[in-house]
C-alpha cells in the first residue's frame, strides 16, 4: 500500500463539478486536493460534489481541506456535497459531527441532482 | 650573474664605467689639440667603449619598466624610447651648428670643430642608451610566447651582429663605412642580407597581438603608426654620422637595432590589421570564457538561492551584450511557473501564472526541452504574447535549465534588433545555463537543509512545549482512580488532556486533538488549555463550556485547524458523570456491576468548524450514574488509528476487548496493559500521531 499515493480527477456536468478522490488524503497528499479546488474556485465554478468511492483514508488535514474552502464557496452560492464514501470514511467524518456541516448522499448522481433541485 | 646583483659591484662598475667614457672624451680632446692619433689607442679606446654600454645595458636590463610584462606597457616605452633616440640625435642638430667632415678616410675621423666633438659624444651616448632599451622591449615582444627557435634565432642575429662589427673593424679600420649600402663586398651582402632576413623571421613574431582585446589593438596600431616615421628617421644613415664619428662599434650596434625596430613595427602593424576584422569576435570569445569561468566562482561562493538567479540573468546580459534577461522558474508540483529574476523588462510579470499558454515559448521549451532560438519575434507564434507586453523585443534566445531530465527553469535573452543571436550564442547560453542549473541546485539544497534544520528546531519547540501542557502527575481524588499517558509521535499530533479541580467532590476531566502537527497544534493546544481550565472553574455543565470553547476558537482559528474534545465532570457527591463530546472519540465505560463495555457517542461537531448556531444545535450532554468500580477510557485517535508494519489499524474492536478484558485491575495496571498491546502491536512501524489513554476508575 502506497500511502502517498492520492489522485483527484474533475468531470464536469453542465454547472457542477464533480471530483474523484483517490488512495490517500493526508497532510502529504492534500495539496494537490487543494490545487484542484482552486482551480474551481479561479474558473468560478462553486457547485461541487466529491465522489468519495475510491478514497481508502483520510486524515484531519484531509478533513481540512473541506474546511478551507466551504465558506467561500457557499458565499458565492455554491456548496461542497459529499458522495459514495466508504464505511471507514464515513466513520471519520461522522465522529466529528461533518454531516451536520455537509450534505452526504449514497451517489454521485443524487447528490448532482440535488444542486439542480435548490 | 650573481657578481652584477651586489649593489656595491655595480657602484664599482658603474664608476669605472663613466670613467671609461671621460678617458674616452680625454683622448678625444687630446687627439683634436694635437690632431695626431697613434693607432695603438683606437683599440682600447673602443674597448673601453663597448664596456661601458655593455655595463649600462645590465642597468637598464634592471630598471623596472624593462621587467614589467604588461604588453600595453611595453608599447608605450617603445614610443618613449624612440621618441629618447630621436631627441637626442634630431634635437642637438637643429640647435647647434656642427658640420661633420663626410668624406673622412680613416679611422678614427677627424673631428672639424669642438662642438662637434661634444655632439657626437653627447649623440652617442644618450642615443645608445635608448637603443639599448628598444633591443630589451623588442626581445620581450619577440620571445612572448615564444618557443625555443626564437630564442636561439634571436641570439643567432645577435652573433651576426658581432661578426659583422668585427669584420668591419678589420675591413674599414681606416676607412669610413658605408652604411647605405653602396660599394659592399660579396661578403657584406652574405651577412647583411642574413641579418636582414633573421630580422623578418623574428618580426614575425607578433603572437602577443592576439591577447589584446579590441580597443588595445586599436590603440597599439596607432602608436605603431606614430612611432613609424620615428623608426623610418632613424634608420637613415645621416643618423648615424654622428655615431659613427664616436665609436664604430656603437654605430654598428644602433644601426641594427633600428633596423631591427622598424621592421619589427611594420610587420606588427600588419597583423593588428590582419586581426582587427576578427577582434571583435574574439574579445566575445574572451568575455564568454572569463564569464563561464566567473560563473563557475560563483556556483562555489554564492550559497543564497535568490542571489544565485539575480547572477545568472545579470552575467547572461553582459556576455550576450543582451537587452533583456529573465529566469522563469518552473514548479512542477502545483504546474505553475514565476520570472525570478530579470534584467530590462519594462513590465517584469513576476507573479504565478499556470502554464495553460500551450503555444507559449516555455510551455514549448518545456515540453521539447530544447533551447529556442528567434529571429525576428513578431514572425513567431510561441512569442505572441510576449510581443504583446514587450513590444520592443526583436529577436530571443530561450534556453533550458535541465536537472535530472525535467526543465526546472528557462533563462531568456533578448535583444530590440533582430537577428540579434547566432547559434554560437545558442550553443553559449546552453553551456551558460548547464552551469547555472548546478548552481542553482547547490542552493536549493542548502536552503532546504537550512529548512530542514529550522524544521526540526521548530518540532523540538512544539514537542517540549506539549509536554509542559500535560499534567505531570495523575491528581490524587478521593474515590477516583486514575491512570494516563500521552505518547507523543516525532511529529507533534496535538493530543492533550488535563483536569480542572472543581471541588472536593467534582472533579473536571477533559481530552482533546487539535489537527494539524507542528508548532501551529503547539500553539493551539496551549489556547485551548488556558481557556479550557479557565472557563471550566465557570460553567459547571460540559455542553455549556465545550459551546464557550467553541465560539472563542471559532474566532481565533484559521478555518483548517479544528478541536476534538470531551469533557467530563465526575461528581462523587451525587455520584454521576456528565460529559459531552465535541467530535471525539467515543468514551468507553465498563461497568463495575456487569463487566459490559459500552461505547458512548453522543452527537457534536468538532470544535472551531463552526460558528456557533450548528455546533449549539448538535451538541448533546449526557448524564451516567457512577457506581464501584466502574471504569471509564478517554482515548484519541491515535490509539485506534495506530498501525502495524503490514498498515492494519489497531481498531476500536481490538481496544474494547482489552479494556473488558482488563477492567478488573487498578487504573495504572489497565494503563499500562493497553500500551503494551499497542507496542506489540505496531511493533517496527512508525508512530505518526500521538496518542492518549486516560483511565478513570470508581474506587470508593
Amino acid at each position: 500500500m502506497d500511502q502517498n499515493q492520492f489522485e483527484v480527477t474533475r468531470q464536469d456536468h453542465d454547472d457542477v463539478s464533480v471530483l474523484a478522490i483517490k488512495g490517500f488524503l493526508d497532510a502529504h497528499t492534500a495539496p494537490e486536493f487543494e490545487f484542484a479546488i482552486q482551480e474551481l474556485l479561479q474558473n468560478n465554478r462553486y457547485k461541487m460534489v466529491v465522489d468519495f468511492q475510491e478514497l481508502n483514508y483520510i486524515s484531519s488535514a484531509g478533513l481540512g481541506v473541506f474546511m478551507g474552502f466551504i465558506e467561500e464557496v457557499r458565499k458565492n452560492g455554491g456548496d461542497i456535497k459529499l458522495a459514495q464514501m466508504n464505511e471507514k470514511v464515513f466513520k471519520i467524518f461522522d465522529l466529528l459531527g461533518f454531516p451536520n456541516l455537509y450534505e452526504i448522499y449514497k451517489s454521485r448522481n443524487e447528490a448532482i441532482q440535488k444542486f439542480r433541485t435548490t | 650573474m650573481k657578481l652584477f646583483t651586489s649593489k656595491r659591484t655595480i657602484a664599482v662598475l658603474f664608476f669605472i664605467s663613466i670613467l671609461f667614457l671621460i678617458f674616452t672624451l680625454i683622448i678625444d680632446l687630446g687627439f683634436y689639440y694635437t690632431r695626431n692619433y697613434p693607432s695603438n689607442v683606437y683599440g682600447l679606446r673602443e674597448f673601453m667603449i663597448v664596456f661601458s654600454f655593455l655595463f649600462f645595458s645590465l642597468l637598464i636590463y634592471r630598471q623596472r619598466y624593462i621587467q614589467n610584462k604588461d604588453i600595453l606597457f611595453k608599447i608605450k616605452s617603445l614610443f618613449v624610447a624612440i621618441l629618447g633616440v630621436y631627441l637626442a640625435t634630431a634635437l642637438p642638430k637643429f640647435l647647434l651648428p656642427t658640420h661633420y667632415n663626410g668624406t673622412s678616410e680613416n679611422l678614427p675621423v677627424l673631428f672639424s670643430s669642438l662642438l662637434t666633438l661634444f655632439h657626437s659624444t653627447f649623440v652617442s651616448i644618450f642615443a645608445t642608451l635608448f637603443f639599448i632599451a628598444i633591443l630589451f622591449i623588442l626581445r620581450d615582444l619577440i620571445y612572448y610566447k615564444s618557443k625555443k627557435g626564437t630564442r636561439r634565432a634571436f641570439l643567432f642575429s645577435l652573433i651576426l651582429l658581432l661578426i659583422y662589427i668585427i669584420y668591419e673593424h678589420i675591413q674599414y679600420g681606416a676607412s669610413n663605412p658605408d652604411w647605405t649600402f653602396k660599394g659592399r663586398n660579396t661578403f657584406e651582402w652574405i651577412l647583411s642580407g642574413s641579418m636582414l632576413f633573421l630580422m623578418m623571421i623574428l618580426s614575425l613574431r607578433t603572437a602577443w597581438v592576439n591577447y589584446l582585446n579590441k580597443r588595445q589593438k586599436i590603440i597599439t596600431f596607432w602608436v605603431g603608426v606614430l612611432i613609424l616615421p620615428g623608426a623610418i628617421a632613424l634608420s637613415r644613415s645621416s643618423t648615424y654620422q654622428s655615431i659613427y664619428y664616436y665609436s664604430l662599434t656603437v654605430a654598428a650596434f644602433d644601426a641594427y637595432v633600428a633596423y631591427f625596430i622598424y621592421i619589427y613595427i611594420l610587420f606588427f602593424l600588419a597583423s593588428i590589421l590582419l586581426h582587427l576584422p576578427t577582434a571583435s569576435i574574439f574579445d566575445r570569445k574572451m568575455t564568454e570564457i572569463a564569464s563561464l569561468h566567473n560563473l563557475s566562482r560563483t556556483i562555489s561562493s554564492v550559497l543564497d538561492y535568490d542571489t544565485v538567479l539575480k547572477k545568472v540573468t545579470e552575467l547572461t546580459t553582459q556576455v550576450l551584450s543582451s537587452d533583456y534577461c529573465w529566469l522563469e522558474m518552473i514548479n512542477h508540483s502545483t504546474r505553475s511557473s514565476e520570472i525570478k529574476s530579470w534584467q530590462g523588462l519594462k513590465k517584469p510579470s513576476p507573479e504565478k501564472k499556470t502554464d495553460k499558454d500551450e503555444n507559449g515559448l516555455s510551455h514549448w521549451v518545456v515540453q521539447n526541452k530544447y533551447s529556442i532560438l528567434i529571429n525576428s519575434v513578431s514572425k513567431d507564434t510561441r512569442a505572441r504574447a510576449l510581443k504583446s507586453r514587450e513590444r520592443d523585443l526583436n529577436s530571443l534566445l530561450a534556453v533550458p535549465l535541465i536537472s535530472k531530465g525535467d526543465v526546472i527553469g528557462i533563462l531568456y535573452a533578448a535583444k530590440k534588433t533582430e537577428f540579434g543571436f547566432d547559434n554560437e550564442d545558442r550553443e553559449m547560453l546552453q553551456a551558460f545555463a548547464n552551469q547555472a542549473t548546478m548552481a542553482i541546485e547547490n542552493a536549493n539544497l542548502l536552503k532546504e537543509s537550512i529548512e530542514r534544520e529550522r524544521l526540526a528546531q521548530e518540532l523540538k519547540v512544539a514537542h517540549d512545549t506539549q509536554l509542559k501542557l500535560l499534567p505531570k502527575e495523575m491528581p490524587r481524588f478521593n474515590g477516583l482512580d486514575i491512570g494516563g499517558v500521552c505518547m507523543t509521535a516525532n511529529e507533534v499530533g496535538g493530543d492533550y488532556y488535563g483536569f480542572v479541580s472543581l471541588d472536593d467532590s467534582h472533579l473536571g476531566i477533559l481530552m482533546g486533538d487539535v489537527s494539524g502537527k507542528g508548532i501551529s497544534a503547539a500553539f493551539y493546544m496551549a489556547e485551548l488549555k488556558g481557556i479550557a481550565e479557565a472557563y471550566g472553574k465557570i460553567y459547571r455543565s460540559p455542553k455549556e463550556l465545550l459551546m464557550q470553547i467553541n465560539s472563542v476558537l471559532y474566532r481565533n482559528t484559521d478555518r483548517q485547524t479544528f478541536v476534538s474534545l470531551i469533557y467530563a465532570i465526575f461528581d462523587l457527591e451525587k455520584n454521576q458523570v456528565i460529559f459531552s463530546r465535541a467530535g471525539h472519540c467515543p468514551l468507553l465505560i465498563v461497568s463495575g456491576k456487569t463487566g459490559k463495555l459500552q461505547a458512548l457517542q453522543p452527537p457534536g461537531i468538532g470544535l472551531g468548524l463552526d460558528e456557533g448556531p450548528i455546533f449549539n444545535r448538535v451538541l448533546e450532554e449526557r448524564k451516567l450514574s457512577l457506581q464501584m468500580n466502574d471504569v471509564f477510557l478517554f482515548y484519541t485517535d491515535g490509539v485506534t488509528e495506530a498501525r502495524n508494519p503490514e498498515g492494519i489499524e489497531f481498531g476500536e474492536a481490538r481496544l474494547k476487548a482489552l479494556l473488558e478484558k482488563s477492567s478488573q485491575k487498578s487504573a495504572e495496571e489497565i494503563r499500562q496493559d493497553i500500551v503494551e498491546q499497542l507496542v506489540n502491536f505496531t511493533s517496527t512501524a512508525k508512530r505518526h500521531d500521538d496518542l492518549s489513554i486516560l483511565v478513570v476508575k470508581k474506587t470508593g
